[in-house]
This record gives C-alpha cells, structure tokens and sequence, in this order.
C-alpha cells in the first residue's frame, strides 16, 4: 500500500496551527512514514501534482483567493479538515465580521497608532479582492471534519491523523478539546 | 414632536396597572422617551429599567415619537394576498414616508404589525386602533387626507359605513363586519340575559362543575385541556383570593372567531366568567383583551356594568385589561405575567396558573370560546354539547376561514368535521393548502383532506386558512417563520435562536441555494427547536416547516437546484462587492 | 424529609421528594448539563434549556422539574445528548464566542459545557450578530455579543440595598442586557466581581479585572466538567 497524502494550506490564519503540526513532535517521524506530503507551505510545493488524501485547513476565508484555494482543496482532496478556531468559525480574523471594510482598511493602514503619517490604501490587480466578512470555510466548501482549538495542540493533530489513516473517524478526546 | 406630560398623577400606583399608564403615556405623547420613563420610575418608586423592560417588551410601546395618528398594516399573509402591497405604497406616497417612520407633515406614523384579527375582511389596518377591513388605495386616499385635516380615526371609519350587529352600536361604532357564514345550534341561540348565571347558582358549585366536566368541553385555545378538571383543581384549593381570566388575547393569525364573541357574545362570555367564579370560588375576574381590539373596550366594559347593574355579578369584580401587542402573551402563564404589568415572558410550568397563577392565586385561564360554552352549558345542560363531536372533542368549534374562500367568516363546525366538508361549504375552489390552526398549527395538501378536525386528529384553535393553486407555499411559509422570530419572547435558546436560524434556512431552500442535505437540516434543527423550547410558541413555531415538508414534499426537493454536497453556493461577486465599490470611490 | 423512588434510564434511586431534579440526579453521580443553573440555586430561571432531559415521556427541562414518586427519567440516550448539544451549538452561533481573545476563557461555564460533550465545532451557521458593548460603566462592561440570556443578573443579581440593577429590554433575537447606570456606579468592587462571577461566560467583565486570574488556573481548566463524572 502507498503512503497516503497530506495537503495543508494556511488562508486566513496566523500559521499558529502549522506550528502545531510540527509540535506533533517525535511522531512527526511517524507520520513521514506513513505519509507523503504534497501541496503545503511545508514543502513549498505551490501547486497539487497528485490526488490527495487529507488536506488540512487553517484560516477561514478573508479574500477571494482564499475562496479559490480552498475550492481546488476540496477539488484535490478526498478528506478535508477545518483545522483551528480560524477554519473553523472565522477566528480572531472574523472581529471585523461587524465592521465596515472602509473602517477596517483605514484602521489597519491609515490610523493605526504605529503609522506615521501613511493615507494610502495599497491598491493592486496583484492584491486579491477582499470578501465582505470573514467565512468560515465549511459556508464554502464541505469540510468533513472540524479540528478546533487556537491552535489544536499538536496532540490533537496527531490523533485526528492517526484515526485517519487507520480508517477510523478521528474522535478527539475530551480533554484535547479547546477552543482558545 | 413627543409631547410632554405630566405624570404626577401616577404617584403611588401599583406595579400591576404599568401597562394601563403605558398605555396613557403611549397614546398622549405619541410614545414613552427615556425622559418620560425616568420620571414614571419616580412617581411609581421602580427602577427605570423596570419601566423600559416593559415599553419595549411590546410592539405598540415604543420609546421614539410614533405620531399623534398611529397607523398598523395587517402583514398576515392573508393580507399580502389580498393586496396588501398596493395599501403599503398607497399609505407611503400619501404620507410621503417609509414603513417605521413619520409622515411628511411629521404627525402620522406609518407602521407594520402581525395579523389584527381581520383576515375575513381583507386588508385592513388599524389606524389609532380603530379597525379598518376592506381597504382599497381610493380609501386610503381618503383617509390620509382626512387625518392630514386633522379628522379622527373614528369619524373617518364611520364614512365607510358601520358594519353590522353590535358593530354599529354606540359603543363600537366600527365598519367591521361579523362575517357569520354558518350558524349551528349551540353558540347561536337567543341569549336570555341571566340565565347561565342564574342556572349556575340554582346549583352547589360542585354540581356546577360536574356538568362542565360531563359537557365534555375542553378548552378552546388549543392545548384542549379538560375545563371541567381545571375547574375542579381550582375548587378544590384553598386560597384567600382566586382568580377568573378570560384569555382574549386572540393572536394566532387567521383567527378573528373571538372577536364575533366579543362583539355579539359578550354578555354571554362574562356570564360564563360568573359561572366559573362561583364554581371555584373566586370573587375577582379580568378579560385581558388584545390590543388590537382596543376598538371592544368600551363595549365589554358597558356589558360587564349592564350585568352588573342587574345583579347578575354579585360578589364577583370583572375588569378588562389590554394587551400591547405581543402574540406570546396568547400562552396562559405569559399572560398572567402581562397582567401584573411585566414583560410578558411565559413562566415555568409546573405550577400551572391553575394552582399558582396570578399574583400567585389560583387562577383559571380560559380562552373566549371556552366561557361562552360553559355559559350554553349552564343554559341548555351538558348533553347539548357532548351530542355531537368526537369521543375525544365534544361539542361545537368556532372556525375562521380565510384565505383563497368564497365566503370568508365564522362558522359553527360540530368537532369531527373533515376539512373536505369545510372546504366545500365555505367555497373554496382548487384549494392546495389548507393550514390548520394557524402557523402554530398543521400544513396539510389535498391528501389530508379526508382528515378530521378534533384534538385527536388535527386540534385547531380555530384558525382555518385556505390557499388555492396560485399560491406559492414558500412565500407563505417565509411569512409564517417571520411571525414566530418577531413574536419569540427572547427567553429560551431555542425559540430565540432556533427560529432565526430556521427562517435563514427556508429562505436559503426558496432562493435556490440549498442541497438536498439542507432538507434533512430542516426536520432536524425544527425538531429541535420544537423538543427543547420552553412554552408552547417555541414547540409549536416549526410545525409548519415539519408538516408542509411532509405534504408537500416534492415542491421543497424542485428548489433543490444543485446536489452537489462538496461545492456550495458562495457568491463571491457579492463578497467582493462592498471592496471594489470601496477602491471605485 | 421523605425518600422517594425514581427511575432514571432504567435505574431505580431513592432520592428526596420534592427537590430539584438536577440536584438530586446529581447527588446520585449524574451530572445533567447546565448552564443557567447552579448548584444551590433556590429558583430555577429554564431560560438556557441546556438541561433537557425526558420525563415521563415528555421533553423538559430538568432544572424545572422536582423530584415526584415514580418518576422516569431519560438521560443518557444519544438523542437527549445531541438535542442538549444542540442548544449549546445554537449559543455559539447567536453570539460571537471568540474563546481564543475572551476574558472569560478557562472560566465560561458556556466553553466548558461544550467541550464536555465533545463539540468540535456549530451545526449551524454562525450569525456574526452585532451587539453594542456598554463601556458606560465606572466598574462593569457588558460584552452584549457573549451574552447567552440566561438572567443569572437579572433575576438573581442584586446591589447592596437590594436593588436590581440588570434587566433585560427588547424581546425575541432582539433581547439585551443593560444596567442600571446610578446602581452600577454604586457597586463596591466586591459587589461587581459577583456579577462577573455570576455570569457564566464574558458578558459581564470587572474592568480592567479580566485577566487578573492567569490562563492554566482557571476554574475549568483545573477542574473540568467530566472530573466530576
């Protein structure tokens, strides 16, 4: 049997729960045994060169491309998985979820108390086009299982991964659930 | 502009007649600001947010000036299709406003409420709480203008013509019709003044009660709980004071029997109260009567003193108390707390109202329909309604049938009936959907037809609303989900979330946007809302939703537009809108 | 005080008569979730209904019920667990419950609820509701959009010459918080910590107060709901 494979992608997130996949610590060994990785910030490859068994979430969706990356997730990956608060429900991200775009650009650019005299909003064909509010991904795209937590420790990774890849549903233990 | 009062003549009042000043408040300075609540708090020696805990509790209070003349649109779905958006634009060009604002002139205020108890005699408004059926934009015209003049409401009602019976009489003078369409025998007898009460006190209260019990009557507000039993657990508790209280807060939308009781029946109804006074032992009584039938007050209060004056009421005080608009207050113990001038939040159950209900006395809450009965019963004997019904709904059942009918009106119904026989005698021609009892009731499809109405088969408080094939069911369902959010107390989490979340779900459905997942969402999340809420508006809010996807389930799967479970619809044209109109500018 | 019996998932104990029913379930080791609810409450608000049990065949909430002879009870069935999750989702989607920058974090009853029945995330959409804050306040501020209604403050809060000081205005989705400006600045900074205290997530806060207690020694941290189980 082949060694399954794994995608991950960090869309509006802080990479905290990247950091987390790494903090799955000496099983890291364990799981490059027993999986490959394809498309993610982990080996920098930028696009899917293969079907892909699970792909990891973090971040919920803040801009157009991360709705697109997120659709060619779930295009290329048979299992996907919300993984932290962000992903899940729109996390800290999602604060603005109330407020204007007009505020929230002035206040991250303009008014901002470490800004010394900046008035520009960065405009570019380049930059992607911000959504309204912050979506969690499940509003866009299916996600079959939900890993919460700011981050999900490392513990809880593993396990979700584990079960996976046994061909089990991932069930968290209780005590491994957060939600901060 | 709110006008000012002065409300030093409220000092030292009780708690329980807040309403009643809110009331006053409300209809003298156009509404009750932050400032006339401080200084009510003083007079009344409460606390200020005691005060605005209430005002805006119920839809008729409001702390911003509403206008010295008060216009309320009947949003019913009966209303809508009967032409109420050409009334709405009519009202806004006339008034030169919005829904929710002030008229040009600044002194007319152009508001919406939920079904006012007229679906017979649609659309209608009620405008400073004198009811206008039957509006046509020529009548709105008029009627803008005459108020603009500075007419009353009640002057400008009479130049449409009274309507009939007691509705043209001094006390009521309304052009609001009764619309008896079929008379049976039991609620439509000569009333002879006097003889229910003096039958009841001819008897030992005891006996008085057993033959309410045998009638077979159970109440009419639709639980159909015994009212015999509840009579008989009330009798049988020893207390210092007990309360009677007649339930007219007749709010389910296509009901309006009620108000054919209030307005034809009322002496007939206070003498049940009387009866039920002296069978349990209660010398205190009060008809809480909807706001929206304000235009009644008068009547029922001249008919409580005509008994009085006779003697008929000895040992028993009857008031009338008003609502303020809230469809809640409809469940028994919401009431109660309304009554004693709160928020009308439903209370925990047990103790029922029947053994702990107003300020705490044992309290017997029956619906209009149920005390007019126990009159008949006192009148004629127990089998004049046990004779006919089912074995588990005897006697008689008061219907109002709107809808997509040829005759629109009130009709005696033995219990039993099948809604086919309904439907033929009151007209209806290719009826799709007939919803029964209401939105809190059932949605049932031609294959139901053969049903019967009872308690055992489809109860119904009375509400009858027909919907022929024209009709689209989603646009009726989204009206009746709206009701049950605007109407949620805002007490218990599932009714005031769960309904909020089921209104967005059935709108996603009726856009478009849903999977067929979304369906089985629907059952669920209704189920629910519907296992877990506190009272009955929480219990009852997703039938509707449960019952019409039972019968009609194949037009909810046509709105299935794509099945795909993996890709939903995010329309990223309109996530991006807001930002490229930001950069345009 | 006389024992009676009843009958909870087909299990017979003797319990006394006439209690609250959470309270006696959980002096036999049964722990029904709660969230409006505490242990030593005289009167019980059924505001949240995150107690829902079946009695006798009927959906209710326990925490509404008393103990009454030969009552049956439904517990621990998979269909009374997932309604009371439910409702717990249905929390977390009316309000913004942002765990991860809350004050409350570690100490909200709400948190520790739903990780002891293993949510991982809402069933349902999540509504991004916007309720003004009230900083108005000399010692308490009101974080409306955490606010799960249960009237914890409302009924059973009250200022040292007994006074209310929280209400709550508007009805249905619409409901609020608020307080009574001239009571709260008159509260003694013991008195507002017992608000806070009493308030089973964020929604009332001590200012300058939050996170006086560091993260890790919080109250459901050190003991979690299941510890009791």
């Amino acid at each position: 049997m082949g060694k399954k494979v794994i995608s991950t992608v960090s869309l509006a997130g802080c990479f905290g729960c990247h950091m987390s996949v790494l903090d799955i610590d000496l099983k890291l060994l364990d799981l490059v045994e027993l999986v490959e990785f394809n498309r993610s910030p982990l080996t920098d490859i930028k696009t899917f060169t293969k079907k892909v068994d699970i792909g990891l979430i973090e971040g919920g969706c803040c801009n157009a491309e991360n709705v697109e990356v997120l659709r060619e997730f779930r295009k290329n990956c048979d299992i996907l998985i919300s993984l932290g608060e962000c992903a899940v429900m729109g996390g800290l991200p999602a604060l603005r979820n109330h407020l204007s775009l007009e505020e929230c650009l002035e206040e991250a650019y303009c008014n901002v108390p470490t800004n010394k005299g900046n008035k520009i909003i960065p405009k570019h064909e380049d930059l992607p086009e911000l959504l309204d509010r912050v979506y969690p991904c499940h509003e866009v795209v299916k996600i079959d299982y939900f890993l919460p937590g700011c981050p999900p420790s490392g513990d809880v990774i593993w396990s979700a991964l584990a079960a996976l890849l046994n061909g089990d549903e991932p069930k968290i233990a209780k005590h491994l659930i957060k939600y901060d | 502009m709110q006008q000012a009062m002065d409300l030093t003549r409220y000092k030292g009042r009780q708690r329980s007649e807040l309403i009643e000043i809110l009331w006053d408040i409300q209809k003298s300075c156009g509404g009750i600001s932050k400032q006339l609540q401080s200084s009510l708090a003083e007079q009344l020696n409460l606390s200020t947010s005691t005060i605005e805990e209430v005002v805006t509790f119920y839809h008729f209070f409001s702390e911003e000036y509403r206008g010295k003349n008060q216009i309320y649109l009947d949003t019913s779905i009966i209303a809508q299709h009967r032409g109420m958006k050409e009334i709405r634009e009519t009202f806004e060009k006339e008034l030169g406003s919005k829904i929710g604002g002030l008229s040009s002139c600044g002194t007319i205020g152009l508001f919406e409420t939920a079904c006012i108890g007229m679906s017979d005699q649609s659309p209608a408004a009620l405008i400073d709480f004198v009811p206008f059926p039957k509006l046509t934009p020529k009548k709105v015209e008029i009627i803008v203008k005459e108020l603009k003049a500075g007419v009353s409401a009640k002057e400008i009602a009479k130049k449409f013509g009274l309507g009939d019976g007691a509705n043209a009489s001094k006390f009521v003078r309304t052009p609001v019709c009764n619309n008896i369409q079929k008379k049976g025998d039991v609620f439509f007898t000569k009333w002879k003044k006097g003889e229910a009460v003096s039958s009841a006190l001819s008897k030992k209260p005891n006996e008085v009660i057993d033959m309410i019990t045998a009638s077979g009557l159970r109440g009419r507000g639709g639980a159909g709980f015994p009212t015999g039993m509840k009579w008989k657990i009330a009798s049988e508790l020893s207390a210092d004071q007990k309360y009677i209280v007649c339930n007219a807060d007749e709010g389910e939308p296509g009901t309006f029997k009620d108000r054919l009781l209030l307005t034809e029946f009322a002496g007939l109804l206070i003498e049940g109260m009387k009866v039920a006074s002296y069978a349990v032992g209660a010398d205190k009584g009060f008809i809480y009567l909807r706001a929206e039938y304000f235009y009644l007050r008068d009547h029922l209060e001249k008919q409580i003193k005509d008994l009085e004056s006779k003697g008929l009421l000895k040992d028993f005080k009857l008031k009338v108390k008003m609502g303020a608009g809230a469809y809640v207050c409809g469940e028994e113990s919401a009431l109660l707390e309304s009554l004693e001038g709160k928020r009308g939040e439903p209370r925990m159950k047990p103790p029922f109202p029947v053994e702990v209900g107003l300020f705490g006395k044992p309290t017997i809450v029956n619906n209009v329909e149920t005390f007019v009965l126990a009159a008949q019963v006192m009148r004629y004997g127990p089998q004049h309604l046990n004779k006919m019904g089912t074995e588990k709904s005897k006697g008689p059942r008061l219907l109002s049938i709107s809808g997509d009918v040829e005759k629109p009106g009130i009709y005696e119904f033995p219990w039993g009936v099948t809604v086919a026989e309904v439907l033929k005698i009151c007209g209806a021609k290719n009826p799709k959907i007939v919803q029964v009892g209401g939105p809190s009731g059932t949605c049932i499809s031609k294959n139901d037809f053969v049903r019967q109405l009872a308690f055992e088969d489809l109860p119904t408080g009375g509400s009858f609303m027909v919907f022929d094939e024209s009709r689209d069911l989603f646009e009726i369902l989204e009206n009746f989900m709206q009701f049950f959010v605007d109407e949620s107390c805002g007490n218990c989490t599932p009714c005031r979330a769960g309904n909020v979340i089921l209104r967005d779900l059935l709108k996603k459905i009726n856009l478009g946007k849903a999977r067929p997942s979304d369906l089985q969402k629907m059952i669920d999340w209704g189920t629910l809302v519907s296992k877990t809420s506190r009272c009955g508006l929480g219990m009852s809010s997703p039938n509707v939703l449960l019952t019409s996807f039972k019968s009609f389930e194949d037009e909810f799967k046509n709105k299935i537009k794509n099945s795909d479970e993996l890709f939903f619809d995010f329309d990223e044209e309109k996530a991006t809108k807001e930002y490229r109109e930001f950069h345009r500018e | 005080m006389s024992k009676i019996d009843i009958t909870v998932d087909g299990v017979k104990f003797s319990v006394p008569e006439n209690i609250n029913l959470v309270e006696a379930l959980s002096h036999q080791g049964i722990q029904v979730p709660t969230l409006c609810w505490y242990q030593g409450m005289d009167e019980c608000l059924g505001t949240c209904r995150v107690c829902t049990v079946k009695v006798g065949g009927r959906h209710s909430a326990a925490c509404t019920m008393k103990t009454q002879k030969d009552m049956t009870i439904e517990f621990d069935t998979d269909e009374l667990k997932d309604l009371r999750r439910g409702v717990i989702e249905l929390l977390f989607v009316e309000g913004n419950h942002y765990c991860p920058s809350c004050e409350k974090s570690g100490d909200c009853l709400l948190q520790a609820q739903a990780q002891d029945m293993e949510m991982t995330h809402s069933r349902f959409p999540y509504e991004f509701n916007n309720y003004d804050l009230d900083f108005s306040g000399k010692n308490i501020l009101l974080e409306r959009n955490r606010c799960v209604h249960c009237k914890r403050c409302t009924e059973l809060f009250s200022d040292d010459e007994g006074h209310k000081v929280f209400s709550f205005i508007g009805k249905g989705a619409e409901t609020r918080v608020v307080f009574d400006h001239e009571r709260e600045k008159k509260l003694s900074p013991h008195k507002a910590k017992e608000a806070m205290d009493l308030c089973p997530v964020g929604a009332i806060l001590v200012k300058g107060q939050g996170f006086s207690k560091p993260y890790g020694e919080r109250k459901y941290e050190k003991e979690p709901l299941w510890e009791k189980k």
